[in-house]
């Protein structure tokens, strides 16, 4: 965490913290044959754990930021044009968020979390059954996708909160990966149009009027988001690689190395090492080259 | 790589085809390109223009597609390349640099064009429509209640037995999502093929026949129903619901079987033993 973070940065962090949470109470359970129910426990103190240890440190910069007289919202009131601007962005952001819980929209199709997820609040334990069929494995699993943290997080998440899995996979979880997505596009406006927020809430707006034109079809992240938002892959796509190209821009490098872990944990890549690495190592050389040309910005963004 | 050179050349026609998102996203970098010395963020064009390159020429296309293993398809190599956060920032820089000053400061002129490049954005195909087969279709949700309701009405009539299934696709779809207490010969993964990249289990081929008996029009089964009745008899299966519209004949020779009589249950014939 650096002073310069703001509530978005904050949000995809705690986001990345409890996907770690949820990976490393995944693991424990896996290879130590531990039930569901201390999984989740483990899960709950780690996620908790994580939230305090954010909080305090926001608190903290926040407070030394303001001893500085460093607070650049209160220096510049919204114009009408920002005002409007931002009116939209939420009216983009609530349509979205209604299509998703009143439409019930959602795509299944070559998608088995709900099903696992029950699975394993019914076994009280991970992989022990198919979760397709409820029989015991004759040939297993790929040990890849064993160790990805999805279905554990929303099990335990699930039985923490006492939300049903399909309510919770289905609709809930979709809605925090739109939130976490567009404060993932609010780091990227800020690595883009560094202290200037009318373009960046233009460019919020604009982010949320291509993620409804992008719901036509699969693989678009419009479509992920607003039909698949549970699924790793959409996560990656529309939270991950957002916040690490704004990573790139504004230098925090740290955090790029967070997305790559947080990626490996929710999605397969056997071979590779994922796409956010292969995005973060292409927007670091297009960096140095353009540097190498002798090109660099006054303002200079990394990228 | 012949053969994953021309699936990734196919993969981009038909991505292209498909989708306005592409077609903006090259509209956006030769406006970007174009108004290069005012780009500021001139690594994200860079980046963006490269990624672009490698996912549209079949080689590169094809190594990507080795990179991100052959668990997905062609479409997901596309997510190395930003294309909300590129288009967005295109956008942005037109709406806020280039409108402005050509439009010679007049509200009406900034208003029309903003106008006319939402609407061409919204109607060049469908917003928010469900173009795919399968899952997601029409009717869905009633599906899913419809099934869900006899899965209740199972359970009572077992009185807290386990369930084991064997039924229509329509009802096995939706079962192990309702409950994962019902138990099934086959889940899924037997009509989307998608799910089979989840695991290295394989279904025994008089499955696959049973499947076949089941979903087939009356009258067109190809799989004899004793075969199906044999299979059964000697599975773990104690709940089994048949179409309707199978011939009477056909739901006899299971209750023989079986050793039970079949009852109505909506529009399926059912059967606990």
């Amino acid at each position: 965490m650096q002073k310069n973070d703001s509530f978005a940065d904050m949000m995809i962090l705690f986001f990345i913290m409890v996907i770690g949470a949820a990976e490393a109470a995944h693991l424990f359970g896996v290879f130590f044959h531990r039930p569901i129910s201390v999984c989740s426990m483990i899960f709950g103190v780690l996620g908790v754990l994580s939230a305090a240890a954010l909080l305090c440190l926001w608190a903290f910069h926040r407070s030394k930021s303001a001893d500085h007289g460093v607070d650049r919202n209160r220096k510049h009131p919204y114009s009408r044009n920002e005002k409007f601007l931002l009116l939209l962005f939420v009216f983009l952001v609530l349509t979205q968020v209604l299509f998703m819980l009143i439409g019930k929209n959602v795509y299944t199709k070559g998608d088995m979390t709900v099903e696992t997820v029950r699975s394993f609040l019914q076994t009280n334990s991970a992989y022990q059954v198919n979760p397709l069929t409820g029989q015991p494995y004759a040939e297993g699993l790929p040990s890849r996708i064993q160790i990805l943290c999805l279905p554990m997080l929303y099990a335990a998440v699930s039985s923490i909160f006492h939300i049903t899995p399909d309510v919770l996979v289905l609709y809930v979880i979709p809605v925090v990966t739109l939130l976490c997505c567009y404060g993932a596009y609010g780091c990227l406006a800020e690595g883009l149009f560094p202290e200037n927020r009318s373009r960046q809430l233009c460019f919020l707006a604009a982010v949320a009027f291509l993620i409804w034109i992008g719901s036509y079809g699969y693989g678009m992240d419009g479509f992920g988001l607003i039909f698949t938002g549970w699924r790793g892959v959409t996560i990656r796509n529309a939270v991950l690689i957002p916040y690490a190209v704004s990573c790139c821009l504004r230098r925090k490098y740290l955090c790029l190395l967070l997305c790559v872990l947080a990626e490996a944990c929710i999605v397969w890549t056997l071979y590779g090492m994922g796409v956010c690495l292969l995005t973060i190592l292409g927007m670091l050389l297009a960096g140095r080259l353009r540097r190498g040309a002798g090109k660099e910005d006054a303002d200079g963004g990394a990228c | 790589m012949a053969e994953l050179v021309k699936n990734a050349w196919a993969g981009w026609l038909s991505f292209a085809n498909a989708g306005k998102l592409p077609a903006a996203l090259l509209i956006s970098l030769l406006f970007l390109w174009i108004y290069y010395k005012r780009v500021r963020q001139k690594g994200l064009l860079i980046y963006t223009t490269a990624a672009l390159i490698c996912c549209i020429l079949p080689v590169t296309a094809a190594l990507l597609e080795l990179y991100q293993t052959r668990f997905y398809d062609y479409k997901w190599i596309w997510s190395l390349v930003p294309m909300t956060a590129l288009t967005g920032f295109a956008v942005t820089l037109f709406l806020t640099d280039f409108l402005q000053e050509s439009s010679g400061g007049s509200r009406k002129r900034q208003a029309a064009a903003v106008a006319l490049l939402a609407a061409g954005l919204i109607f060049c195909g469908g917003m928010g429509r469900k173009p795919w087969d399968g899952c997601g279709r029409q009717g869905e949700v009633q599906e899913r209640q419809k099934a869900e309701m006899i899965f209740e009405e199972l359970q009572e009539r077992l009185q807290g037995k386990q369930v084991c299934l064997w039924a229509p696709r329509e009802l096995l779809e939706y079962a192990r999502a309702y409950d994962a207490g019902i138990l099934l010969l086959y889940g899924r993964d037997m009509w989307d093929t998608d799910l089979t990249a989840y695991s290295y289990e394989s279904y025994p081929g008089g499955f696959r026949d049973l499947y076949l008996w089941i979903e087939s029009a009356p009258g067109t089964e190809t799989v004899p129903v004793l075969y199906c009745a044999e299979a059964l008899a000697a599975s773990e299966v104690n709940c089994i619901l048949l179409p309707g519209d199978k011939p009477a004949e056909m739901i006899q020779s299971f209750e023989d079987m079986l050793g039970v009589r079949s009852e109505k249950l909506g529009e399926y014939y059912l059967l606990i033993r």
